[in-house]
């Protein structure tokens, strides 16, 4: 891993002599250095979640006033493809937006930016960028992000925003969500058996 | 024949110091062999080979695990709202199953030798010791007999398992009332009382923490690293305690042996010198003769990071090194007459 940095430090030191073959061999170095670090952290462990998400915000084009108001509900399975690093999903939910209620849906993948650790015993919280694509039954076509917390593998809370190509506008959110499969207690565990 | 105990205390990882005298011993010191074994948390693991003389399997446990087939690691909030403990254990489980397998705990149950694993009962708050064997003499502790390769496994695994940490065990699976294990180390760091009290005469002590008190003098203004420090700190208190409470004992059996002899020499007959000692009440020193007691300890911390739960294959490594060397220093030391009987 340590090598791993000190070649990434190399490429990015000499950026004016960058070759396909260095360019290369960075990306597999940025790879392994990511994979290595995140192997030892709790944080996007194997498994799905699926959030509950609540969310609000606006809907600007910049140029005309009045700035619309959304709120939404939506629902976002995702699948821990790389432990520790990456998730893969999608998103389905209801909007409402300029006295309509519109529904959205799209894939998204998220990428765990960093975390927070409580000293040896273990995490507390990650920082995440979601990347997603959504769709609209009222022709919204949505390229956007989400930059969110995930506290405890269960609570989300972050903002967002989407470029509407579609209908040439930007959306500003700020969202809360729920991890609907969260590990509940299930009495005494037996690591024995 | 006097019988002649080992005694490994708990330290997660330091158990490869205790790997490293077990070693040297067997290498340059053959002619010791134990009757009796009592671990505590990781010394519950090294027990069971030691009595089997399988110092070979216990070399490559404590120089080839990593803490990742240990414990896994979590999200803290998500396992104290969803979990029994703070790490999961599940690995440490599967490497006792893989090591110590339905042949190997037959293996111990025939041996004759007397394998106790020290646990706290969540329940009760008592020290019960698991044994291999009907326990002999042993009256001021909880004693259990295990039947099964599968209460043998549990046993070990509730030993060193630190509650709050790990989760805790039910050793007899299913037997009610619900008693559940956690690590005997909460209440006895050491079990030298446990093997007097199980009749050993001469005892080997394998201590994982140093005598003399580890100093860190690093300002603490974090809760999470004033919790791992009083962790470290109570270990200290009570290891110290073990092995000062027996040392007080022994000391006091010297004594009297002292004080018998001075009589004798003054020319009380022997059967009115145990007369006087014979006093008709609850004597917790009847019967009992002073012990040898080799008290083999680290010179300096051995490290392993907060409970010993740092599994560094390296690390564990040098930990080996200095106990073998450790024992090489203690034995040289130690005087013509104090010398193991072979």
């Amino acid at each position: 891993m340590v090598l791993a940095g000190f070649y990434l430090l190399n490429i990015f030191t000499q950026y004016k002599a960058i070759t396909m073959k260095r360019f290369v061999c960075g990306l597999l170095s940025i790879g392994f250095f990511i994979s290595a670090t995140a192997q030892r952290d709790p944080e996007f462990p194997k498994g799905w979640v699926l959030y509950l998400q609540a969310h609000d915000g606006m809907v600007t084009n910049f140029t005309t006033a009045p700035d619309l108001f959304v709120a939404g509900l939506s629902l976002s399975p995702q699948l821990t493809v790389v432990p520790g690093l990456l998730r893969v999903g999608g998103t389905a939910g209801a909007i409402f937006n300029n006295k309509k209620i519109a529904g959205v849906f799209g894939p998204n993948l998220v990428i765990k930016l960093t975390s927070l650790q409580a000293n040896s015993l273990g995490s507390i919280l990650n920082l995440q960028l979601q990347l997603e694509h959504l769709w609209g039954t009222s022709q919204q076509k949505l390229l956007g992000g989400l930059l969110q917390s995930e506290i405890g593998q269960f609570f989300r809370l972050g903002f967002s925003i989407h470029r509407d190509y579609g209908l040439n506008t930007w959306w500003f959110q700020g969202g809360l969500g729920y991890n609907l499969l969260r590990k509940k207690k299930k009495g005494i565990e037996d690591p024995m058996k | 024949m006097a019988k002649r105990a080992l005694v490994v205390s708990g330290g997660g990882c330091k158990g490869a110091f205790a790997v490293g005298v077990l070693k040297n011993l067997a290498a340059n010191f053959p002619e010791i062999s134990f009757d009796i074994f009592v671990g505590t948390s990781t010394g519950s693991l090294i027990a069971p080979f030691a009595a089997l003389e399988r110092i070979d399997m216990l070399e490559k446990l404590y120089t080839s695990i990593t803490t990742d087939q240990v414990v896994i690691r979590g999200n803290v909030v998500a396992r104290l709202l969803g979990s029994n403990s703070l790490f999961d254990a599940a690995p440490l489980a599967n490497l006792i199953k893989q090591y110590y397998n339905d042949d190997v705990c037959q293996q111990v149950f025939v041996s004759g030798k007397e394998v106790f694993f020290a646990t706290t009962c969540l329940q009760t708050g008592a020290s019960v010791n698991f044994s291999t064997n009907t326990p002999s003499l042993v009256s001021d502790y909880e004693v259990m007999k295990l039947n099964t390769p599968d209460e043998l496994r549990r046993a070990v695994m509730a030993s060193a398992c630190q509650p709050v940490f790990m989760q805790p065990i039910e050793v007899k699976k299913g037997s009610l009332p619900l008693r559940q294990y956690v690590d005997g180390g909460v209440k006895e760091y050491a079990g030298i009382q446990l093997a007097i009290d199980a009749g050993a005469e001469e005892i080997y002590a394998i201590v994982l923490s140093p005598e003399t008190r580890d100093t860190d003098e690093h300002p603490f203004n974090d809760a999470l690293a004033i919790l791992e420090r009083t962790i470290d700190i109570f270990t200290a208190g009570v290891g110290s305690n073990d092995v000062r409470i027996p040392a007080v004992y022994n000391k006091t059996l010297q004594y009297i042996a002292a004080v018998k002899k001075k009589m004798l020499a003054a020319g009380i007959p022997q059967n009115k010198i145990e007369d006087y000692f014979n006093i008709p009440f609850n004597n917790p020193l009847a019967g009992k003769k002073p012990l040898k007691i080799y008290v083999i300890r680290p010179d300096a911390p051995l490290g392993g990071g907060p409970g010993g739960l740092t599994f560094d294959p390296a690390e564990m490594k040098g930990m080996l090194a200095k106990g073998q060397k450790r024992l090489d220093d203690f034995m040289a030391n130690l005087p013509p007459e104090q010398r193991p009987i072979a």
